[in-house]
């Protein structure tokens, strides 16, 4: 691959001509200057470079003219889109119904609270119901810390549906000119929605536990 | 040691977590909170005043905890205000940058009822030690 200044300029000039042509829908065989140069050279690499770009294109139209990319460009990701925020929603609605029964439950215990020390102190039942009451507090108290799980999984779920965009809005910015035909309108650009977080830690990761980071902010003065 | 009256803001976009939040507080005392639902609604309700104690997320939409916790730090009147942070986000490095923030305390999700009470008793303990 020896190709002088002199050839190697001529063959980007050629090559970016060819491409432009390409781009805009003209004919897919070479251009005379690049047969030319082709034949002058026989040197394999110039055939291969230019085998790749036509390959390159043929691909890129082939890919545009993809049916199923526009299908799950313009239909499957809103879906899916869809189904996953309808899951947060689902997931948010049902830890709230849970807090609110928590919430009226422990009214109730503190009623048997308030019931059972109006009892005289000696009266068995009134040891007894305080000691339920105490207990069913602080189940309730676990009740309400197990809905913890919405924010967790809806944060994973959430990241998803970053992802969903990103994949959606690359597929409408590949398929060019067909996206206008699509249900969802313009093409976006990709959002940089990327915070740097790692997010909630997912099994088989490596991450940290309460110890390890209490260990780690005791080092660091904390 | 600590007043259970102190004003407390929990900051939390997802409105379950801050739920739990408040139950839990609740449930050790404290009775005085209020809600925000990201840095952005918290700041103005800082700068209102009165509060003296923030338990925060890290990643939310507008402004994340650890951008709330840098602006508390950087301003003069509610500088000090102890900020503990309660977050999902388990990696070292952003163990390290909200210690490098000047966060007082940090609890990884999930979490439970135990772990709430000691570092808000540790806090206060310390502040109790230094002040």
């Amino acid at each position: 691959m020896s190709a002088s200044a002199e050839d190697r300029g001529a063959l980007i000039e050629a090559l970016k001509t060819w491409l432009a042509r390409l781009e805009s829908g003209g004919s897919i065989d070479a251009p005379p200057p690049l047969a030319e140069l082709l034949q002058k050279n026989e040197h394999a690499f110039y055939r291969q470079v230019a085998e790749l770009t036509r390959r390159l294109h043929t691909a890129v139209v082939d890919l545009r003219l993809d049916e199923r990319l526009t299908r799950i460009a313009g239909d499957g990701m809103p879906d899916a889109r869809d189904r996953l925020q309808h899951v947060v929603r689902m997931t948010e609605q049902a830890a709230h119904r849970t807090l609110d029964l928590v919430d009226q439950l422990r009214v109730d215990t503190r009623a048997v609270t308030r019931g059972a020390d109006a009892l005289p102190d000696d009266d068995p039942t009134r040891a007894m119901l305080l000691h339920h009451a105490e207990t069913m507090r602080e189940r309730l108290n676990q009740l309400s810390m197990a809905q913890e799980y919405q924010d967790i999984t809806g944060q994973i779920i959430k990241r998803i549906i970053t992802l969903v965009d990103d994949v959606e809005a690359a597929l409408l910015e590949l398929l060019g000119t067909h996206a206008s035909q699509l249900k969802t309108g313009a093409t976006m650009p990709i959002a940089d929605t990327k915070t740097g977080l790692a997010g909630p830690a997912m099994p088989g990761q490596i991450t940290t536990s309460q110890q390890d980071a209490d260990a780690l902010l005791a080092s660091l003065g904390v | 040691m600590m007043d259970k009256n102190m004003k407390i803001l929990v900051v939390d976009d997802f409105s379950t977590m801050r739920r739990i939040v408040r139950n839990l507080l609740g449930d050790l005392g404290y009775t005085n909170i209020a809600e925000a639902d990201d840095g952005k609604s918290a700041w103005p309700m800082l700068q209102g005043g009165g509060f003296d104690f923030v338990v925060t997320d890290w990643n939310m939409p507008g402004m994340t905890g650890i951008e709330l916790l840098r602006t508390i730090r950087g301003d003069e009147r509610i500088g000090k205000t102890p900020v503990l942070m309660v977050t999902a986000e388990a990696q070292r490095e952003q163990i390290i940058e909200a210690a490098q923030a000047g966060v007082n305390g940090y609890i990884i999700k999930p979490f439970n009822a135990a772990t709430l009470k000691e570092k808000i008793d540790k806090i206060f303990q310390r502040i109790a030690e230094t002040a």
